[in-house]
């Protein structure tokens, strides 16, 4: 009651400056708590771009993750003139969003650019944009090869194998308005937890081999693993139209040796 | 005319409806009053109500420059401020419940690192690039050495420092887009020797990094840091070095 005295006595003018001003302030502090987070996605890509010095971000394509149903989280691919990169939208409360690093695909001479997602831990997709005339479909070939020996044990069981690790997984995509492909990644084996160790070692053998492609962008993809790349592009009368072939990594010894 | 019908009347011209109850209650107290004291000098009850509801005066006049007083744009806005100031209380809570405010204590808007008090071994302090304005930020080199590493090459470090008047961005990226060439032609580049490593906080107005280049041959005399999308870049002069026999 002496506190409300204290106060000087504010008519419904003042009251609703005082209201206005400490709801801006609260806004404030929301945006603040909310970590900074732009509120469209466009914001945040701008946001995050001026961390990079690009000025004009253009998003080519925003594909949801296909992870899991809580996380909520969305493969973001972008250009900047020459540069390409991806990225990975999060939504967080109410309508605040980010999106984390960039990662840049490696400069490319021809109309065509490959680009990883941001890092994952599982790959559920590759990326292709592609500057061509009269492309409507492609088909992209991803070969995995790796030099890898799996362990598992636990519960009184061990299981142990070599593999030399040569897959080619085979895609097929559409562009997009803006001349982007998604190939979607579909694990040729997998994994099964009740499943015996013996049965679960080729599963973890993919999952390493898709652990290192993952590494790639980071240049950490190690010394026993290559990977190529070749998208074939089609017209619409069923005719290729482009070939486009790189190899990512190719740190493979020559001289393996084990079976599968 | 009976008291509520005067009431009723007057209050009628108030636009703004919410208002309409309390001004009724602050109406009939003052009526009240006015009548009690009539009463108290003396004035018999139906006399004393009849005197008093005279003395409120005419009602559609009160009413009227009631209605001025209460104007139902400014009542709509003090309605709203205060939904506004409440929903937003409950929003913040909210965000914290979530919790946003986890995230929000892993950064700072300025930088607590202190990089200059790190002692480096046989290194040369050298003369710091002057700052550079590039994008949204401020770009400074607050600390330069240059030393010998165990192979006998050479490796520079810089400490630096970021500001943004735009506080909502982070520091910009010091890590894997950056770059350096030397004065003999030597790329270096992240994740691939030669190596050029960096690291920046997560801080928003000012942050701070470092960046070092490894592996410099002896007799370089210049290193140049380039950010090739940024287009910027920050020459550091190195001193003569002996090559290591």
């Amino acid at each position: 009651m002496r506190r409300r005295e204290c106060l000087p006595r504010l008519n419904r003018r003042q009251k609703t400056v005082r209201n206005l001003l400490a709801a801006l302030g609260l806004l404030l502090v929301l945006w603040l708590v909310n970590g900074f987070a732009a509120p469209t996605l466009d914001l945040a890509v701008q946001w995050k771009a001026a961390e990079y010095f690009l000025e004009e971000p253009e998003i080519l394509g925003v594909y949801p993750r296909e992870i899991s149903q809580d996380w909520k989280e969305d493969d973001v691919l972008l250009r900047d003139g020459d540069v390409f990169a991806s990225t990975i939208r999060r939504h967080r409360f109410l309508w605040f969003q980010e999106v984390l690093e960039f990662w840049f695909a490696e400069p490319e001479t021809g109309p065509v650019v490959f680009l990883q997602q941001q890092d994952s831990f599982d790959t559920t997709a590759v990326y292709v944009y592609a500057d061509l005339e009269g492309d409507v479909r492609a088909v992209c070939d991803l070969q995995l090869r790796s030099d890898i020996t799996v362990r598992i044990s636990g519960d009184g069981q061990q299981a142990s194998r070599h593999f030399d690790w040569d897959e080619t997984y085979t895609m097929e995509g559409t562009p997009n308005e803006n001349g982007l492909y998604r190939f979607a990644v579909q694990m040729k084996y997998p994994r099964d937890n009740r499943a015996s160790y013996e049965e679960q070692l080729r599963p973890m053998a993919e999952e390493s081999a898709f652990h290192s492609f993952q590494a790639i962008p980071r240049r950490a993809a190690g010394s026993d693993f290559a990977c190529d790349v070749t998208v074939i592009f089609y017209g619409a009368d069923g005719k290729p139209v482009y070939v486009y072939q790189r190899t990512l990594w190719d740190k493979l010894d020559t001289e393996r040796s084990g079976a599968s | 005319m009976e008291w509520k019908d005067w009431c009723r009347q007057a209050v009628g011209h108030v636009r703004f409806k919410p208002d309409r109850k309390a001004i009724e209650r602050e109406l009939t107290a003052h009526y009240e009053d006015h009548r009690l004291d009539l009463e108290r000098i003396g004035y018999e009850p139906a006399l004393a109500a009849e005197r008093a509801l005279r003395a409120m005066g005419d009602a559609d006049e009160v009413g009227r420059a009631l209605d001025r007083a209460h104007k139902p744009w400014l009542g709509w806005l003090w309605e709203v401020s205060r939904v506004l100031v409440v929903g937003l209380v409950v929003l913040i809570l909210g965000t914290a419940a979530f919790g946003g405010w986890e995230d929000v204590r892993d950064w700072t808007l300025f930088s607590q690192r202190h990089g200059a008090s790190v002692v480096f071994h046989a290194a040369e302090e050298l003369p710091c690039p002057a700052p550079i304005q590039v994008g949204a930020y401020t770009i400074a080199v607050e600390r330069a050495c240059y030393g010998e590493l165990e192979n006998g090459m050479g490796y520079l470090h810089l400490n630096a420092s970021c500001t943004t008047g735009q506080f909502w961005l982070e520091g910009p990226d010091l890590w894997d887009t950056l770059e350096a060439v030397d004065s003999g032609g030597t790329r270096y580049r992240y994740g691939r020797a030669p190596w050029i490593t960096g690291f920046k906080d997560d801080s928003h107005i000012l942050s701070r990094g470092w960046i070092t280049v490894e592996n410099i041959p002896a007799g370089t005399a210049w290193v140049e840091l380039i950010h090739p999308m940024g287009g910027w870049s920050i020459r550091v002069e190195l001193p003569e070095r002996e090559a290591r026999t």
